[in-house]
């Protein structure tokens, strides 16, 4: 053991500069541990075993809405929300049908909004208590029991779904899940009588609504499905008459908000292993040869007890 | 009877501080209006600005709490023992930064009362969750770093003797912890990459945030050590601390700089700034921040004096502040959002409690080493 004589009493000059070396290594090494582990969640993040195209989904054919707001009603009915006039989701609105119209008012067509459930959501990854989960099934599902309440999620999510209570002290989020428990589909798809909603997998949803792109060429937007890949892919699919920006979709990239992030997550371990060698190594470097003396005296102090 | 002896409390308390313990009985009054009526009845947030004025406030605070890295660092790696007074002072702040960041949580998050769930239930590829595991684990490291400060006027030998034998780990893991927090502060706009603004938006927030926080670190300590020795006659610190300090700032302020424009410059959105918009005359001013201390801390005579280096400190703190700030709220995509009277009182009452409680701690406690007891290290 060092002694700690005559230097002063609350700092760390006189030291144990062989057990520094070994804490530091060991902070490092439990700090890559927690660093693999998140590398590894975030590859399982994908949905569990049932395969992508098997999984809980919707369609919504925006050329064939009307604007009934019928699939609101149900949705407040289902999920027993209070009614209330607003403009965009809220606590108690868990989708929205909106009316765009161009401004020579030659174009024009309607957007549902709520969750749109992507494969790999922002929501997900950005929540630090892990309040959020992407089900097996599909639906992502918010565990209000959990939530802190940092708002993180609303901040992350690209749609803005996630909604507060605002009027509550001691609000929680709340937004659609999918009607994970329904296994006849969703209560706002039932309730949709033009046609525009339809629930069901992913993979026959999607190949309805690329019969229809190929039956009407130029009808849909691109010829594609918005959330096919869009951030990552969704489970709420968009076919629209109108470009994707117009009814108030996000510019996104193949890539999912989580992979984006995803680069500097997987760098951390290396940076908390990086910077305690870097240390250590400072640590030796710019020692004077006054205190090299001094260990090296120590060290020998302690291997004559030992002999 | 036994006798426990209790160390005199100073008793004379500065104008000063009257005024700062008003605005912090205010400030916790407007906190309580958060607790009973709720976050929708006294702040400006909504679905679409769910984040306001606390959390810049935190960052910005977070930010500059460096100065306990930065100067721990230089004195305890690098061997430079001549800072080891101002390192004293650093740490203090740093510590008084993080409780007051830490108490805005209580009303900035929507269930403060689950502050607890952190430990339970654990999302370990959340920023978020890696910035507030490094927060928690890095303020009890703080108070292991003060601990010794306390026991030493206590008098607990036999205790002050336990910590000091694992002091080099504490500092080392603190120095760790506190880069990891830094970075992954900055890693929580990556999540953010069509709200925020691409003048602040880089896949290099993290080394940005790590690079700046420890560049204010010095400044910091620079404006808390001068500020201080015009309140605690017994601070001293030895020569050439303050320039030497300006040194570090200069090649660290220099650092930050190249790294934030030549990013933008590689993204080819340097023009963006010269754009007559609200958020290119928000980043030409934080950036002109950083430039002002760079040439005043270059000008060869001007860098010695104390007047010009305190100036060039309060300059890149400032820098700092209005960093944390631009990427916060400036130049995030919402609705519009401006604080409300209880936002901002709280906001004030939450940094009064810091400086009440450094002046507590500085004027109680013994953070200045003597000349003979620092010489002998």
């Amino acid at each position: 053991m060092t002694k700690t004589n005559n230097t002063c009493n609350t700092c760390i000059s006189d030291l144990t500069r062989r057990d520094f070396l070994k804490v530091a290594g060991a902070v490092a090494g439990g700090l890559t541990a927690t660093g693999a582990l998140t590398n590894s969640a975030l590859a399982s993040s994908g949905g569990g075993d049932i395969p992508l195209e098997d999984q809980k989904a919707m369609l919504y054919d925006a050329t064939y809405c009307v604007g009934c707001r019928e699939c609101e009603l149900a949705c407040k009915e289902d999920n027993q929300l209070k009614e209330e006039d607003v403009d965009d989701l809220s606590g108690h609105t868990f989708t929205l049908i909106k009316l765009y119209q161009s401004e020579d008012g030659s174009e024009e067509s309607f957007r549902k909004y709520q969750c749109m459930h992507c494969v790999e959501p922002a929501c997900v990854i950005s929540c630090p208590v892990g309040a959020l989960e992407k089900t097996a099934n599909g639906p992502v599902l918010y565990e209000s029991l959990k939530c802190i309440g940092c708002r993180y999620c609303m901040q992350a999510c690209p749609y803005g779904v996630p909604a507060y209570d605002w009027s509550e002290a001691y609000p929680l989020i709340a937004k659609c899940d999918l009607c994970y428990d329904r296994q006849d589909g969703t209560a706002c798809a039932l309730a949709c009588s033009p046609g525009a909603l339809i629930s069901g997998t992913r993979g026959e949803l999607l190949e309805i609504a690329k019969e229809r792109i190929a039956a009407n060429p130029g009808k849909y937007h691109e010829d594609r499905v918005f959330g096919e890949h869009d951030g990552g892919g969704t489970s709420f699919l968009i076919l629209s008459g109108v470009a994707f920006e117009n009814i108030g979709l996000p510019p996104l990239t193949e890539e999912s908000i989580p992979e984006q992030g995803h680069t500097a997550t997987k760098a951390v371990p290396y940076i908390f292993g990086g910077a305690a060698g870097l240390m250590a190594l400072a640590y030796r470097a710019t020692m004077s040869s006054e205190e090299r003396a001094q260990i090296q005296e120590e060290y020998s102090k302690e291997e004559g007890e030992t002999a | 009877m036994t006798t426990i002896t209790i160390p005199k409390i100073k008793k004379e308390v500065p104008l000063f501080i009257l005024f700062l313990a008003v605005v912090a009985l205010l400030g916790i009054f407007a906190m309580g209006t958060r607790w009973i009526y709720g976050l929708g009845a006294v702040t400006n947030l909504s679905d679409t600005r769910p984040w306001g004025l606390w959390i810049s406030f935190d960052l910005a605070v977070m930010a500059f709490s460096g100065s306990a890295f930065s100067l721990a660092a230089l004195t305890h790696m690098f061997h430079r023992y001549k800072y080891h007074n101002i390192a004293r002072v650093a740490l203090i702040s740093g510590f008084v930064g993080y409780i007051s960041a830490a108490a805005a949580l209580t009303v900035e998050l929507g269930r403060p009362e689950r502050l607890w769930h952190y430990f339970f239930y654990w999302n370990t590829h959340s920023p978020l969750f890696e910035v507030g595991m490094c927060v928690i684990t890095y303020l009890l490291i703080l108070t292991l770093e003060f601990l010794p400060m306390l026991l030493k006027k206590l008098e607990w030998n036999r205790m002050l003797k336990g910590i000091h034998f694992f002091e080099i780990p504490i500092v080392a893991a603190g120095i760790i912890l506190s880069s990891g927090h830094q970075s992954s502060l900055g890693s929580i706009s990556l999540a953010l990459p069509l709200k925020l603004h691409p003048l602040w938006y880089t896949p290099m927030l993290p080394v940005i945030f790590f690079i700046s926080a420890l560049t204010s670190g010095f400044a910091m300590a620079i404006l808390v050590g001068l500020l201080g020795m015009r309140f605690f006659k017994d601070w001293h610190f030895k020569k050439g601390v303050f320039s030497g300090l300006g040194r570090y700032l200069l090649v660290f302020l220099s650092i930050t700089l190249l790294i934030k424009l030549g990013e933008l410059a590689y993204a080819g959105e340097l023009g963006l700034m010269f754009e007559n918009s609200y958020q290119g005359k928000m980043f030409l001013i934080e950036n002109a921040m950083y430039i002002l201390p760079i040439i005043i801390l270059l000008i060869p005579k001007i860098n010695k004096r104390r007047p010009w280096i305190f100036r060039a400190a309060a300059l890149s703190v400032g820098g700092l502040v209005m960093h944390r700030f631009n990427v916060s709220f400036v130049g995030l995509a919402g609705a519009q959002y401006y604080p409300t009277w209880q936002e901002l009182l709280s906001t004030a009452g939450l940094a009064a409690i810091g400086i009440i409680l450094f002046w507590l701690i500085a004027s109680n406690l013994p953070l200045m080493e003597d000349e003979k007891e620092a010489s002998s290290q």
